[in-house]
């Protein structure tokens, strides 16, 4: 689904990774380690279209429907909860709302502004996306950064349905690591399969 | 939700810029004398400086939200135009704020007694050229994201000159009404070519700093 064919890419004159090549298919976890500045978002970024390498070229195969979920949180302080919600997601329903807060324990009334929320109750906010839509690739960085452990299950079960639905999701984690099928180590440049 | 309802709930951005048009276009006959003669003279000047100053202020921060809190990776992220969702922004803007203050320049253009007739005139030449400073000011918003406003008002302000002179030579020829009907349709010209032109340069300039 996904080929990366050379990739390398250099700012300011430091070069964070060169000469990647790998080929990722539907159905597969693709964990991206490696240490603080070894360029795991820039790789996720530059994979989901964000950001173009310095060389090299990312071939997607067919239009999937793809979403990259990164370190900042696109929660609108002067928006309701439920109007942040129904932002992220526009299909669902206030009962989708109700459900998904019962799930992830985000006690918070819908009428309540986003600004009141913690770090962690906002990731849980823009993480509703995942849990609300079904999506054909996820890039996913630090996903699980101010989660308590409940949510990190559930976002775990999550990804793995998505996988199991034929999806191929990205995901770096310094905290919580998943068993990813393919991990790609950025300091070794070591894929292992 | 779209950037029409964003805006809408995001209160300061639109009711801020239209009271202070309001509260200037109200101070400018109190500094003057109320029963001055040159009321109707200087009207003009006041007018298109307080819709400079106006366009501004509201154009500002027109990407910065979400261009520091990722909506816009995300939004490129999911194969989006960014292109269309800039498109939307500065209509929600032209909306939200060009629309009530261009009503409101026609009250006050009435209460001057700058104008006696052709409101409809008035109001779409202020509005026409509202858009253009808009439009011109968001561009240099986008150009200047990380670097503060300022330096994107200088590198742009050029550019609303040959719209300040056109809506210039429009209110003085208000009375003769083919004369102000070929500059107003010249306006609006210039207001479609600005809204697409700016709209396509701020989403690519956007897009460079996101990479």
């Amino acid at each position: 689904m996904i080929t990366a064919r050379n990739l390398s890419y250099s700012i300011n004159k430091n070069t964070l990774f060169t000469g990647l090549n790998f080929e990722c298919k539907s159905c597969t976890v693709f964990q991206i380690l490696g240490s603080n500045g070894s360029g795991k978002t820039t790789l996720l970024k530059i994979l989901s279209g964000i950001t173009q390498p310095t060389k090299g070229e990312v071939e997607i195969i067919g239009y999937p429907k793809k979403i990259f979920l990164g370190h900042k949180i696109p929660i609108k302080d002067y928006l309701t909860n439920l109007q942040n919600f129904s932002f992220l997601n526009p299909c669902a329903s206030v009962k989708d709302y109700c459900s998904y807060c019962e799930a992830v324990n985000l006690g918070v009334s819908k009428s309540m502004y986003s600004s009141n929320l913690s770090f962690g109750q906002k990731k849980k906010l823009l993480l509703s996306k995942i849990f609300q839509q079904s999506f054909d690739i996820l890039f996913l960085d630090e996903p699980f950064v101010g989660l308590d452990k409940k949510t990190i299950n559930l976002v775990k079960d999550r990804i793995i349905q998505l996988k199991q639905n034929g999806a191929l999701v990205f995901i770096t984690s310094h905290q919580e690591t998943i068993d990813g099928d393919v991990v790609i180590d950025l300091d070794t440049r070591l894929i292992d399969q | 939700m779209n950037e029409f309802q964003k805006l809408f709930y995001k209160t300061r951005n639109w009711l801020g810029p239209n009271l202070i048009f309001v509260m200037v276009m109200i101070a400018f006959p109190l500094s003057l004398n109320i029963y001055s003669a040159e009321l109707e003279t200087s009207f003009e000047s006041i007018l298109v400086i307080a819709l400079l100053m106006i366009a501004f202020i509201s154009s500002e921060g027109i990407f910065n939200e979400d261009f520091l809190d990722g909506s816009f990776e995300m939004f490129i992220s999911e194969g989006r135009s960014l292109f269309q969702l800039v498109m939307e922004k500065f209509c929600a803007y032209y909306f939200m704020v060009s629309l009530p203050i261009s009503l409101a320049a026609l009250a006050f253009a009435l209460a001057n007694g700058v104008i006696k007739d052709n409101y409809l005139l008035t109001a779409s030449g202020v509005f026409f050229v509202n858009t253009i400073f808009t439009s011109i000011f968001a561009f240099g918003s986008a150009i200047s994201l990380n670097k503060g406003a300022i330096l994107g008002i200088i590198s742009v302000l050029p550019f609303s000159m040959p719209a300040v002179i056109v809506f210039g030579r429009f209110l003085d020829n208000l009375s003769v009404s083919n004369i102000s009907f070929s500059f107003l349709e010249l306006l609006a010209g210039l207001s479609i070519m600005s809204f697409l032109i700016f709209a396509w340069l701020s989403s690519k300039i956007i897009k460079l700093h996101l990479e």
